[in-house]
């Protein structure tokens, strides 16, 4: 496109130049032809006046030959003399001026002989007028020949100056013609030459002001590529491969205090804490084109610190090499802040949890080391109560009325029931404090144990057990004794008012889960009040009908519940109640097969 | 019965524990020889025939040490810890008898060299069923360590 330009620009300037020089050399030529068609019309004049002079030689010879005649006065005779002498030489003189006509020279021979045979004739008249006398002459001149002669030099003069005026105006309308050429020529090539400088020029100014467009255009461009890299919050830089920065934005300026003309052809690695990543990332983008996130931490030169994410990558000429990397920074200051707070935070809370779990353990420790305590502490004033109402009683029966004998009875009775509340306390706060030995165990055989156990309990009584075979618990089998012992004491508690008492045990399924059940025909509870079984000191029934502590199931439940399990329970009143509870080491399966029905009679 | 000047030494602060054990032994005719001591250092001066002791011997130990645990001064398990240490005192069967059941009480115990451990109960007549069985056990039933115990082989 520029190469067509500049072509075209100059072939036009070459054919303006081409038909310039033409015009000049034209111009010369024809200049040169009118000073040469002067020089012949100078020429031809000097021909005419030499033909004038000539004829006027022979005119003043034949003035004085008529006055020496007339007169015979020797003084015309003289002036007569020095024209005859004259007169060859202008003869010569014109044959010198008319030596390149042919046509000229031979009219030149004529008009010489005639010249000469007037001049002749002249001669014998002024001889006879000598000798002879006027008359003589007279006679002679009469006879015409001298005047015959002299027409006829003045007819072949005026042919000569009509043939010297002819060529003169010949030559000088062939100068004319070529002149007039020569001007319409020059008039053309000049028009030509104006109109091919007026399109170069055309084609220059067009071409000018394509560029100075391109050129704005280029210059908006790049103030706009500028603007975009400093609108920027990001610190924007590129690289040279040799490692070298080449431009920034004034983002980067900010963040390293360096300005644009001091970072520029410094090495990159150096504005980090540390240079080492540095280049290993920007190698990275020279093995894979890119890197994206890049972690680093840019030092201002006042020593702060400001941690960012890289994301970079090549970038290339218009051929397609690379020119170097093309880097964008992402503070992140905020995020770390955001993160250190959110970590600590998270630390804060976990200290926090930690302290008050430690506290609330504490806190519970303590507790159960005061009921613990206490319930000891308690056990030896019971003791000496019971033990010397009891040597009052042997020791002074016999002084004693029948209502002091009964009063101390009841004192008796009554220590024995808080005996038992302290014991089962000191149990429930000993289930607490212990530590769980877990081991797989077999229900079954654990539940067969608990029965002969409570044989002294069902001596009289006619007792239907029914009993599913039960599966393999991952427990203490010491705590899930006692879990039985006090479920199954319960059911024989409560179905004592029945003729025959029939106590369940087996496996069903909650929620997917095994869960072990104990159920009896007994008394069993309004379920308005199921929520308070399992509280501490919580009965349904008067001790005068049931004795109990309220703390039995107080105790399964912690013990259920320590095993990771959930103990409920159903019941109608009068109907019976069934005891569940479920255990995280139950297995699925049942691997215990040892179902039995028992009757105790 | 042997015949020993001391058969039972009863370690224990409370008066009406005393009183009761006592009038157990006494029931069964136990308690001829039966000498109280109120609290630890007591125990102590007595077993190493010490202060009011000096006159005792290592030669006439008691047959049995029935220890409480919640004692003045001296507790009971730094007791059991001083006479299982010396040689001269080591061999007496000593019988922690206390109102704990404290499983750490009990281990400490038995790991000092405790020959027994019994939970006071709160009924008399199990309280007093159970002295009744430890006299006849450590006076009648069970040979007492012979005299070469007591010299440290």
């Amino acid at each position: 496109m520029k190469n067509a330009v500049e072509l075209t620009i100059a072939v036009g300037f070459g054919l303006a130049f081409a038909v310039l020089l033409s015009l000049f050399a034209l111009q010369y030529r024809s200049t040169q032809q009118l000073v040469e068609a002067g020089r012949w019309v100078a020429q031809a004049d000097e021909v005419l006046t030499a033909v004038e002079t000539v004829i006027g030689d022979v005119k003043d010879a034949e003035t004085w030959e008529r006055g020496y005649a007339a007169t015979g006065d020797e003084r015309f005779f003289g002036p007569y003399r020095a024209l005859k002498a004259e007169t060859p030489n202008h003869l010569r003189q014109l044959r010198r001026l008319t030596s390149g006509n042919s046509r000229q020279q031979r009219r030149l021979d004529i008009l010489e002989s005639l010249v000469a045979r007037r001049f002749q004739h002249l001669d014998r008249v002024n001889e006879l007028r000598k000798e002879r006398g006027m008359q003589a002459a007279s006679d002679l001149i009469k006879l015409g020949e001298g005047l015959r002669l002299t027409n006829e030099i003045q007819r072949i003069t005026a042919d000569m100056a009509d043939e010297e005026r002819d060529v003169v105006g010949g030559r000088t309308a062939a100068v004319e013609t070529t002149r007039r050429r020569t001007n319409r020529i020059t008039l053309a090539g000049s028009l030509l030459a104006i109109g091919v400088l007026v399109a170069s020029a055309l084609i220059v100014y067009h071409d000018m002001v394509q560029r100075r467009r391109a050129d704005a255009l280029l210059r908006r461009a790049s103030a706009y590529n500028r603007s975009l890299l400093e609108a920027s919050l990001d610190p924007l830089v590129t690289i040279a491969a040799d490692g070298k920065i080449t431009d920034v934005n004034n983002a980067t300026e900010k963040v390293t205090g360096f300005s644009r003309q001091e970072l520029i052809g410094t090495d990159f690695s150096s504005y980090f804490t540390d240079p080492e990543r540095a280049r290993a990332g920007y190698q990275q983008v020279f093995r894979e084109g890119f890197v994206r996130d890049y972690e680093l931490e840019v030092r201002h030169r006042e020593g702060l610190t400001t941690p960012v994410i890289y994301n970079a990558a090549l970038y290339r000429g218009e051929g397609g090499d690379v020119i170097g990397v093309f880097a964008a920074a992402g503070d992140i200051s905020e995020r770390k802040r955001a993160e250190a707070e959110i970590r600590k935070l998270n630390e804060d809370l976990e200290r926090r949890v930690r302290e008050r779990t430690a506290e609330l353990q504490a806190a519970n420790r303590e507790l159960e080391a005061f009921i613990y305590s206490v319930s000891h502490d308690l056990r030896s004033p019971l003791r000496h109560v019971d033990g010397f109402s009891k040597l009052l009683l042997e020791d002074y029966s016999a002084n004693l009325p029948e209502d002091a004998q009964r009063y101390v009875s009841r004192i008796r009775e009554g220590t024995r029931r808080m005996g038992m509340m302290v014991d089962d306390l000191l149990n429930l706060t000993r289930v607490g404090r212990k530590e769980l030995s877990v081991q797989l165990t077999g229900l079954s055989s654990l539940l067969e144990e608990v029965i002969r156990d409570l044989q002294p309990e069902t001596a009289g009584r006619e007792v239907q057990w029914r009993i599913e075979k039960l599966p393999f618990v991952e427990c203490d089998p010491a705590l899930l004794k006692q879990v039985f012992a006090n479920l199954l004491s319960n059911a024989l508690k409560f179905t004592r008012p029945r003729e025959r008492a029939v106590i369940e045990v087996g496996v069903t399924e909650q929620d997917g889960r095994p869960a072990i059940f104990v159920r009896d025909n007994g008394v069993g509870f309004s379920m308005k009040y199921a929520d308070k079984l399992f509280g501490v000191f919580q009965r349904l029934h008067r001790p005068e009908d049931f004795e109990g502590t309220g703390i039995g199931l107080a105790t399964v439940q912690r013990i259920v519940q320590k095993h990771g399990g959930r103990v409920w329970a159903e019941g109608e009143l009068n109907k019976g109640a069934t005891f569940y509870f479920t255990l995280e080491g139950i297995e699925s399966c049942c691997g215990e097969s040892s179902a039995f029905t028992r009757d105790a009679a | 019965m042997k015949q020993q000047d001391v058969e039972i030494l009863m370690v224990e602060d409370s008066p009406d524990d005393i009183e009761l054990t006592l009038h157990a032994l006494r029931q069964e005719k136990l308690a001829n020889h039966i000498e109280v001591v109120r609290d630890g250092e007591e125990a102590l001066n007595y077993l190493f025939c010490r202060g009011p002791y000096a006159q005792r011997s290592f030669e006439q130990p008691p047959c049995v040490v029935l220890l409480d645990l919640k004692l003045p001064k001296v507790d009971g398990m730094e007791v059991l810890r001083e006479i299982k240490q010396d040689p001269r005192t080591k061999a007496i069967p000593v019988v922690i008898l206390t109102a704990s059941r404290e499983e750490l009480d009990m281990t400490n115990g038995y790991c000092l060299g405790a020959n027994g451990y019994i939970q006071k109960p709160v009924d008399f007549d199990n309280f007093r069923n159970l002295v009744k069985q430890l006299g006849l056990y450590w006076l009648v039933v069970n040979e007492p360590p012979p005299a070469a115990a007591f010299h440290g082989k």
